[in-house]
């Protein structure tokens, strides 16, 4: 069930040895805590390559700290205890994240205030000591920022800001994506018009992702599975999205067909959301 | 420029009031005239004297501005050197607060002794008076970078060299400029300081022999003088912020 209809069009990468047969995320987590507070425990995740999985579950359940695991940004100093393993296409992820094929885009856009749109969509070709290359152009103008390429980001909208982190997170043409809670607080346009680009960058580069999310309509929108994320930092299910991506989104059959899913999702977390479709 | 005009009209207005009203009271009383000169007067001992008192004021600016290009070094140096070795930071904050604690004014006569009446001593007395607020601010000004641009930097492995240059020095930028600007004032009070203690020239000593001789001219004169070393060495700080700090100063009206 991965995107063969998108093979074609991927550019190629350099692969690691043997990485097309490894799965693109292999992570068990038998638990992570804060201090006394424990965030997640008896995760596992497996995520093939080319996959787009989306981890849903509501606000404060850990879905940040998973990502940041993931991407072994977490532990990181005292009072923080991890008991797992995270192998990314057959590596660590500080391996991994080394050979410059990871991207990461946070909930908090992050951009660097001192840069402008163009810099801060190439500050990750600068960081890898790549070159500056023409795709920063082709992605400005794929997000539609070609005009506003020299703003600071404090005199862009905050829509505008994140179809900056978006565009960022594509330059380095990375094989492995991580999504947290990316379009929250975005407006209904923006979020389709986003949506639409993520798929169009996923295309292009053939890109695994992974998305963290508490809202049911996205992760259906944008993912091959759906794990949901139960209260107590563990996997409570996990369902199949039958359809190939891209999807309609809200005006297409998309809606009516995993009508089903949507409310059985909605059940699963207690939200009110779904009831009016 | 609006803004400019009322603010210059103001600063005028003011002066024509005060000083008629200054000259009227010297005249009147002798006390005023020997606290405070007068400002006929003030202006007859510049014009007499104003190859000294220039000499005097270049002689101090040099040691203030020497005195802050050496505390601006050391600080980023140390502030760099914290960035490759994060815990040296734990051994230098306290440190630096420690050497905070103890009066520094007190130092003067030590360095006089240690390096002479000459320029060094009052460098030295400048550059420890105005490293503290610099490397405080810009010390301030990392802690306040968010985590998101740190984990966004480890996305890419980015080596340190690269974060430093890319990230925590312009990052640290505002808080290090409005530390720096505390710092290139507080570089012309140490260099007076030191000159107090002994010096052969310099403003300092200006004013150090003005009360010892009760000379109120020479003193207002000095004074009138450190006040423009002052003025210009903050405006210097300012104009460099203007020029590389535009991501974060307001826009400008126009």
């Amino acid at each position: 069930m991965t995107n063969e209809d998108t093979v074609d069009e991927a550019v190629a990468i350099p692969t690691l040895n043997n990485e097309q047969e490894e799965p693109a995320v292999i992570a068990q987590i038998r638990s992570f805590s804060f201090g006394s507070r424990s965030v997640l425990r008896n995760v596992q995740l497996t995520v093939g390559q080319g996959e787009a999985v989306a981890v849903l579950g509501s606000s404060g359940c850990g879905k940040s700290t998973l990502v940041r695991l993931l991407a072994g940004l977490l532990p990181r100093g005292l009072g923080q205890h991890f008991d797992g393993d995270v192998v990314l296409s057959g590596v660590s992820p500080s391996i991994y994240r080394a050979t410059g094929r990871l991207a990461v885009m946070f909930q908090d856009p992050t951009l660097l205030a001192h840069m402008s749109v163009e810099q801060n969509i190439g500050l990750p070709l600068q960081l890898l000591q790549r070159e500056f290359s023409d795709d920063v152009q082709a992605l400005l103008q794929l997000v539609g920022l070609h005009d506003f390429r020299r703003y600071l980001p404090r005199d862009l909208s905050g829509g505008m800001r994140t179809r900056t982190a978006l565009a960022r997170s594509f330059v380095s043409k990375p094989s492995l994506l991580f999504l947290d809670e990316p379009f929250a607080g975005l407006d209904l346009g923006w979020r389709e018009s986003l949506y639409s680009s993520l798929q169009d960058l996923r295309r292009r580069y053939g890109t695994t992702i992974v998305m963290v999310t508490h809202d049911l309509e996205e992760a259906v929108y944008n993912s091959d599975r759906v794990l949901i994320m139960g209260g107590d930092g563990t996997f409570a299910e996990e369902f199949r999205v039958p359809g190939a991506i891209p999807r309609d989104y809200r005006f297409g059959e998309t809606i009516a067909r995993h009508t089903a899913l949507l409310s059985r999702l909605a059940q699963l977390l207690g939200s009110p959301a779904m009831e009016s479709v | 420029m609006r803004h400019d005009r009322t603010v210059c009209l103001t600063y005028t207005g003011t002066v024509l009031l005060v000083v008629p009203v200054w000259e009227w009271a010297s005249r009147s009383s002798s006390g005023v005239r020997l606290l405070l000169s007068s400002p006929i007067s003030i202006a007859g001992f510049i014009n007499a004297n104003a190859q000294d008192l220039l000499r005097a004021t270049w002689v101090t600016w040099l040691e203030a501005f020497l005195g802050l290009l050496l505390a601006v070094g050391t600080s980023l140096t140390l502030m760099v050197l914290t960035f490759f070795v994060p815990r040296l930071m734990r051994f230098v904050m306290p440190a630096m607060i420690a050497s905070q604690v103890i009066p520094l004014i007190v130092l003067a006569p030590f360095f006089v002794l240690a390096l002479g009446i000459g320029v060094s001593s009052k460098v030295a007395m400048a550059a420890v008076l105005c490293f503290f607020p610099m490397f405080v601010g810009m010390a301030q000004g990392y802690r306040l970078i968010p985590q998101n641009v740190h984990d966004l930097l480890s996305v890419y492995e980015a080596r340190t060299a690269t974060r430093v240059l890319r990230a925590y020095l312009p990052l640290a930028m505002p808080s290090g400029m409005a530390g720096l600007k505390v710092s290139a004032t507080l570089s012309v009070i140490g260099a007076i300081v030191a000159e107090f203690t002994g010096s052969e020239v310099g403003l300092g000593r200006n004013l150090f022999l003005s009360t010892i001789r009760l000379q109120p001219d020479l003193m207002m004169a000095s004074l009138a003088g450190s006040a423009i070393l002052g003025a210009t060495m903050f405006w210097g700080v300012h104009l460099i912020e203007q020029r590389f700090g535009a991501w974060y100063l307001p826009a400008s009206g126009e």
